[in-house]
């Protein structure tokens, strides 16, 4: 959870284009290990809005004296150009860390730390993340069924009648909603969750879990601190964009760079001391061994 | 109502659809239960351990919606943390179920990569971690094909036989859950009609013509045919091989008459399709692998076929609902192009889940919904004529969802029998509907075919298609087999037919049914 935190907390507060455009790469590094199913499609969509992004930025923030294209309604600078390359990046690297975060996060890790702080809110975020996929799902088999019970299909009718079909529509998922939150109510029930006993989540930490935690907790106190003195910013959004590279931003690429991509580092270097010392003994050709590598 | 569970039951309450079933399961665990206890009390262990329903169990019919977290492991923490445990507890816990369940392999799964049944072993595997003394399961199986429920109901048994575990199951149909029980209920509007040890109660209802379309159909043969005085000292149910012992003796005195044929007259074509093939990725195995069949005006279609293997995507990519990557579609022999209001107009679909369907506040609202679509003008009359006609008067003021899951799929058939389309498609049918029902809707189909309506319909309802339909036949691996009439079909399949005909082929090797097997004096 804190190596998500701390993979989000860097897409946020640096916005130096060195900084950002590192931090991509190492973003789409992860991203294509973690969840390779999607990562074609959420590269798509993450490319157009960092077009969209900076198509937009150009049109609102036209400051900037070396002026590289005129047309109407917009100047295109340098400075305009940099601001806007600046912001997609920084959205693109936000959207990356959300996709890290989807795919390694552990919905009953959230769940219980919730619960053991705001019980109510842990039903909530629960119900929230169980039944959003299931409530598009009743929409969309709703909004198909009804054309086979409706002699009047809405797209033959006009945009005000089409708005009120919508809406009846909804309401008509929500009432079907309900019946699927009563049954997970009933489950809660059933499997204990009202007299909940548990404080505490107990794990067991090994010493890579350990020298993993303190890596994320140093990077995030050194982010902190950057922040603070305003290391790896620039003065985003003004005609005079000045980006340099420093001792500190160098810093910040390898501590960033080390803390994103630890996961693999930590796996990589399991999978050698696996190669070079355990699989001498464990080189049987047995079904179980062969299982099991 | 008054009811004893004794320890070590395994008791099977059966009834009418919406006879009150599942009310009474959940007022054994009162947290769960549905309105209020007006009168009378609940005791538990003999008035020990009054409060302690910590120690009932509870399973529903809904597969889908019983996990709160992602994975069977993190599902076992979950249940054993809120009791307090401490992690070494947790994981013997863990261990010993796992194994016990043979789902070691499931453990770190998500719930969208297990299929319907090993979620529902799941579900079991997590309300037995509790170490409860009931276990109280509503249809448990409602949502599994039949050889999976199978699986399932073994499992329940085992752990009534090893555990000592006592099981109230409420079910609509006895042919599969009748072998493991040992005690069977009949509920009627509300109150136990019936309470007997299973041959007793099988026997029983056989003499009341309210509930002797319930008995399996072994059982029915055996009693239709009088072998009960001949054989007064055998225990019911009946499995195949007994069945097939009793008939070595009976043979000559029994024969043979087909009720299952039914005379076809050559009609025109209501639905053609040429070379459909669908899948739902790019890179993925054809769900639908060039299928080509067509299907007649006036008659109607089973697809049988375990879980998983196409048959819903099918009536899915049939209506639209999905596209079809590559085949035509021909509605009356004119090829689909544009599937508008003209397309919709001629054909409904029931899904799966009948509920999806409601769009009002009542019963009586769907009539009238239905109505409208055809003439807006319907009047208040017409309406409460159609909710005669259709048995629904009793519940016309019931909100849908608030109806038994049999009910909800009656009610969906209905509206589109109103809706009339040229042509049916319904999955799963029979699904929830105890025997009776299953009865008036057969009826109910059989006059929209008379009237030229076409029906394709997909089912694990062995007994309904070889009865009711005029056509079936088989689905894997996204290939269907040929249509064929259920006469020719089914003895020619060893494992994928009647129970009658496994138990008797070896003497009546057409027979279907046990209507197909009749005394000779008859």
């Amino acid at each position: 959870m804190f190596y998500l935190f701390n993979t989000i907390f860097i897409a946020l507060i640096f916005n130096n284009p060195f900084i950002t455009v590192t931090e991509c790469f190492f973003l789409l590094v992860m991203g294509w290990l973690t969840r390779r199913k999607k990562f074609g499609n959420f590269l798509k969509a993450s490319l157009f809005i960092f077009i969209l992004t900076m198509l937009f930025n150009l049109v609102i923030n036209q400051n900037g004296t070396n002026v590289l294209l005129r047309i109407p309604y917009v100047t295109v600078s340098v400075q305009s150009l940099t601001n806007a390359f600046i912001l997609g990046i920084s959205f693109m690297n936000i959207l990356w860390s959300f996709y890290l975060y989807d795919a390694l996060m552990h919905t009953k890790l959230i769940f219980e730390i919730l619960s053991n702080l705001f019980k109510s809110i842990a039903i909530i975020f629960i119900l929230t993340v169980k039944f959003i996929p299931k409530i598009v799902d009743i929409f969309n088999d709703v909004r198909q069924l009804y054309k086979f019970r409706n002699s009047s299909p809405t797209s033959d009718s006009g945009f005000i009648q089409r708005m009120k079909e919508t809406m009846n529509l909804n309401q008509i998922v929500l009432d079907k909603s309900i019946a699927n939150f009563m049954n997970m109510s009933d489950a809660l029930i059933s499997k204990g969750y009202n007299q909940r006993r548990q404080s505490f989540v107990h794990e067991t930490n090994k010493l890579s879990d350990i020298i993993f935690r303190s890596v994320i907790f140093i990077s995030l106190v050194f982010n902190l601190i950057m922040m603070t003195r305003g290391n790896g910013q620039v003065d985003f959004g003004s005609g005079t964009v000045n980006f340099k590279f420093d001792f500190w931003i160098g810093m910040i690429i390898v501590l960033n760079f080390i803390s994103i991509v630890y996961p693999l580092m930590i796996g990589e270097f399991h999978y050698l001391w696996w190669k070079s010392f355990v699989s001498r003994t464990t080189a049987s050709s047995t079904l179980t061994a062969r299982n099991y590598r | 109502m008054n009811l004893t569970i004794n320890k070590g039951d395994f008791a099977l309450i059966i009834g009418k659809t919406g006879s009150g079933k599942s009310t009474l399961l959940r007022q054994l665990k009162p947290e769960l239960a549905l309105g209020k206890a007006t009168a009378g009390e609940l005791t538990l262990f003999n008035g020990h351990n009054d409060d302690d329903f910590s120690r009932v169990a509870y399973i529903s019919q809904f597969v889908d919606n019983q996990m709160v977290t992602e994975t069977a492991r993190d599902e076992f923490h979950f249940v054993l943390e809120n009791l307090g445990m401490q992690p070494d507890q947790v994981h013997s816990k863990i261990a010993e179920i796992a194994s016990y369940f043979d789902i070691v392999n499931l453990l770190d799964l998500k719930e969208a990569e297990l299929s319907g049944g090993q979620k529902q072993i799941v579900n079991l595997a997590a309300a037995l971690i509790l170490d409860p003394d009931i276990l109280l399961l509503d249809e448990p199986t409602s949502q599994l094909d039949p050889i999976t429920s199978e699986k399932f109901l073994r499992l329940v048994k085992k752990i009534n036989d090893d555990l000592g575990i006592s099981v109230v199951l409420v079910e609509h149909s006895l042919e599969q859950a009748i072998f493991y029980v040992n005690r069977m209920f009949v509920i009627e509007d509300g109150q136990i009609i019936l309470d007997q040890p299973t041959d007793r109660a099988l026997r029983d209802l056989y003499k009341h013509d309210g509930y002797r379309e319930y008995l399996p159909q072994l059982d029915r043969l055996f009693l239709e045919n009088q072998l009960d005085e001949i054989y007064p000292t055998i225990q019911l149910p009946l499995n195949n091989r007994r069945m097939d012992g009793l008939l070595q003796n009976q043979v000559e005195y029994l024969k043979y008459r087909d009720h299952v044929t039914k005379q076809h007259n050559p009609t025109s074509e209501a639905l053609r399709i040429k070379n459909l093939t669908f899948r739902f990725d790019f890179n993925a195995r054809n769900i639908l692998d060039d299928l080509n069949f067509t299907l007649e005006k006036g008659r109607s279609y089973a697809i049988l076929g375990p879980n998983g293997v196409g048959k819903t995507t099918l009536l899915r990519v049939l209506t639209h609902q999905l596209s079809q990557l590559n085949g035509q579609i021909y509605l009356n022999c004119h090829k689909i192009k544009k599937f508008g209001k003209e397309f919709l107009e001629q054909i409904f679909i029931l899904p799966q889940n009948p509920a999806l369907l409601f769009l009002t506040d009542t019963v009586k609202g769907e009539i009238e919904y239905q109505l409208k679509q055809k003439d807006p003008e319907t009047t208040e009359s017409e309406t409460t004529e159609y909710l005669t006609k259709y048995h629904l008067t009793n519940l016309k003021d019931t909100n849908p969802y608030d109806l038994s899951g049999g009910q909800q799929e009656y009610l969906g058939l209905v509206i589109g029998l109103i809706k009339d389309p040229t042509i049916l498609f319904l999955d799963e049918p029979t699904k929830g509907l105890d025997p009776n029902m299953k009865k008036s809707v057969a009826q109910m189909l059989q006059q929209y075919q008379a009237s030229g309506g076409t029906i394709l319909a997909s089912t694990h309802d062995v007994l309904f298609s070889t009865k009711h339909f005029d056509y079936v036949c088989l689905m894997f691996d996204g290939k269907l087999g040929d249509f064929e009439t259920p006469i020719n079909f089914f003895p020619e399949k060893y494992f994928y037919t009647t129970e009658i005909n496994k138990a008797v082929r070896d003497y009546f090797p057409k027979a279907l049914i046990w209507e197909d097997i009749i005394n000779n004096e008859s």
